[in-house]
């Protein structure tokens, strides 16, 4: 990578207005009906995201990473999805679900998104250079000449070679990888106050990986904006975050600043997950932590980690909450129960 | 917002033409398009066709032989070949090509004007029907299931003998009777569209459900009702036909391609050309329109016409 140009279009820092958390996120809880019955795919999660924090959030799938994501900014069309309850603070206003203008303009301009799968993120009937326009407008950022330029140093900026010629292809004309970087480009162009990612790198290979994610780290400590990263990869995640939310099974099981999560992780889940990501055990072997996430329309009664705890004992009957274990952290085990395991 | 009532013209490139050695721009997607329609053989056939037969609609006072509405004695029944009658006449001695020609001027807007309304209503229900979960877009399909549930030729009788035969009742009809399928097309399309993660994205980039509707689905959902449009146009010809058949159509005199065959039924067994000859004008019409809205589907879909 060669010594990269200026960050184009350098705005006054973002929000300097409040000082609370950028988003604040209370008690959300989605499900789904299905012919199964229904889905609990998130249950009661609270996120707080500071100004200019980076927050991993790492699950198996289904564990509801990306529900919870699309909720920052209720994204997610309803039905089929049913906000049960929930609460959002973005920017130290109420977002409520009902205020249709107030969530477009957070969309966007306040939160952006870049997605799994970034070739399928663009509409494939125009070329890609449409498209930037087109979301450049709706935000009100004037004709195309005006902004051409910035377009083009933007897309440079992001280690796209050939900017001129990328804007006239179709999305399915590119590489997944240039498509990404376009997708966070094009976050960029907005210049969101949260940028999210969900999952940005899976869809890729090794080499588009690394690329994307050094973009994304020099994104977070030049643009000032948050960032939530979405990831089943931990070693991804410890890269990037400052701080490490570890879903399952809907719920939040435990969180806090990443290294202390990866010294010392106090969930067996946690535990089970960074065993399985090291590359080898003593023996030689790869862990594996044994089973199978539960069906989200058929929880067990109790602690949803209880079939696969190998620590389990007769009070996971019963959900635990989410002790406070050490400044910062929180973790949902009654093994952690500050006033003891057995009480 | 003023953004949103912006100019929806799409903005100038830049232009890559220095990228290409030979100095050619990349061809657009309108280029790529027509030349696979025209490497379409089929579609160049039903194309031709078409145009032969729009040319004859128009130019029919001007080529047409005789008088559509005029007999001669002398010429009754004379069959095909026959000096002066090309393609005969009929039991009144009027000249069957002459009739076809002009009833050309019939067959078209028939077929044509009925699709075109529905088109225009079948897409809007279908992307209000297919696209807001709800209310509105259960009330919207049900009432649509309800049309469904009668059987299309009912329905148009139905339609045509409550507001008495003549060429506006029938167009109306069938325009209300396809109705029903381009909004399901709509629909389909529209419903797997809106879950698409490109809607998401464009949500999530701060779009209307309407600039979403208009600029995201809209765009994806004409190519099916092109195809769609076209493909029935020719059962549409047949189906006016039918109406002409039955007397439903334009009032006896007028050339009419289905009532000159329901003339010819009485002499099918003594002088089988007076029905034969506009059947095969229908039947060449109906092919060409089909074959010309295959050539489409592939021409419009950018996947299918890369792969030819």
């Amino acid at each position: 990578m060669n010594a990269r140009p200026d960050v184009p279009a350098p705005d006054e820092p973002a929000g300097v207005t409040t000082t609370g958390p950028l988003l604040e996120m209370s008690g959300l809880t989605v499900r789904f009906s299905s012919p199964a019955g229904e889905v609990h795919a998130v249950e009661d999660v609270s996120i707080s995201i500071a100004r200019n924090e980076a927050v991993g959030i790492v699950g198996e799938s289904g564990s509801g990473k990306t529900v919870t994501c699309m909720s920052m900014m209720w994204l997610l069309p309803s039905p089929p999805a049913r906000y049960v309850s929930g609460r959002i603070n973005f920017d130290g206003e109420a977002l409520p679900r009902t205020d249709e203008r107030r969530i477009r303009r957070v969309r966007g301009a306040g939160i952006g998104m870049v997605f799994q799968n970034a070739r399928l993120s663009f509409d494939p009937a125009y070329r890609l250079g449409s498209q930037i326009a087109e979301a450049l407008r709706v935000h009100g950022a004037g004709r195309w000449g005006d902004v051409e330029g910035r377009v083009l140093e933007t897309l440079r900026y992001c280690n796209i070679a050939d900017p001129e010629s990328v804007l006239r292809q179709f999305p399915h004309e590119v590489s997944g990888g240039v498509a990404q970087r376009v997708s966070i480009a094009l976050a960029l162009l907005i210049r969101p106050k949260l940028l999210i990612a969900d999952e940005p790198t899976t869809a890729l290979d090794l080499l588009s990986q690394l690329e994307v994610l050094s973009l994304l780290e020099r994104v977070r400590r030049e643009m000032s904006s948050s960032l939530v990263l979405v990831s089943h990869d931990l070693n991804v995640v410890r890269r990037i975050a400052d701080r490490v939310i570890i879903m399952y099974a809907g719920r939040v099981v435990e969180e806090g600043p990443v290294e202390d999560i990866f010294a010392h992780p106090q969930h067996p889940y946690t535990q089970g997950l960074l065993a399985s990501a090291a590359q080898r055990t003593e023996r030689g072997r790869l862990y594996e932590l044994p089973g199978q996430p539960p069906d989200l329309a058929a929880l067990p009664p109790g602690c949803s980690f209880r079939p696969r705890c190998a620590r389990a004992f007769a009070r996971c009957n019963h959900m635990p909450p989410l002790y406070a274990t050490a400044p910062g952290r929180h973790c949902r085990c009654f093994l952690l129960d500050p006033r003891g395991a057995d009480d | 917002m003023s953004t949103v009532g912006a100019p929806t013209r799409r903005p100038k490139l830049p232009d890559a033409r220095h990228l290409h050695p030979s100095g050619s721009a990349p061809k657009s997607s309108f280029q790529q398009g027509l030349a696979s329609l025209v490497a379409d053989r089929s579609a160049m056939i039903g194309l031709i066709v078409l145009l032969i037969a729009v040319g004859a609609a128009i130019f029919a006072p001007w080529i047409a032989p005789y008088d559509p509405n005029a007999g001669e004695g002398a010429a009754i029944l004379a069959p095909p070949l026959s000096p002066g009658h090309l393609l005969g006449a009929d039991q009144q001695g009027r000249d069957i090509l002459s009739r076809i020609l002009f009833g050309a001027r019939l067959a078209f807007p028939e077929a044509m004007i009925p699709v075109a309304a529905a088109a225009i209503a079948g897409t809007i229900l279908g992307l209000l029907g297919g696209f807001f979960k709800g209310i509105v877009g259960e009330i919207i399909m049900r009432s649509l299931d309800v049309l469904f549930a009668i059987p299309m030729v009912l329905l148009a009788i139905a339609i045509a003998t409550t507001l008495g035969s003549g060429l506006p009742t029938v167009i109306l009809s069938m325009a209300v009777v396809i109705t029903p399928y381009i909004a399901r097309v709509v629909a389909t399309t529209t419903a797997q569209i809106r879950s698409a993660p490109f809607v998401d994205a464009a949500r999530c980039a701060g779009f209307s459900e309407w600039r979403i509707l208009r600029r995201e689905i809209l765009p994806h959902v004409i190519p099916s009702v092109v195809v769609y449009g076209t493909t029935n146009m020719g059962a549409m010809v047949v189906f006016a036909a039918g109406f002409g058949f039955l007397g439903l159509g334009a009032p006896p005199p007028a050339a009419d391609w289905g009532a000159m065959i329901s003339d010819g039924m009485k002499s099918l067994g003594s002088a089988p050309w007076v029905s034969t000859m506009p059947g095969i004008a229908i039947v060449a019409v109906s092919l060409a329109f089909n074959y010309l809205g295959d050539g489409l589907r592939v021409a419009l879909d950018p996947r299918l016409r890369n792969r030819r």
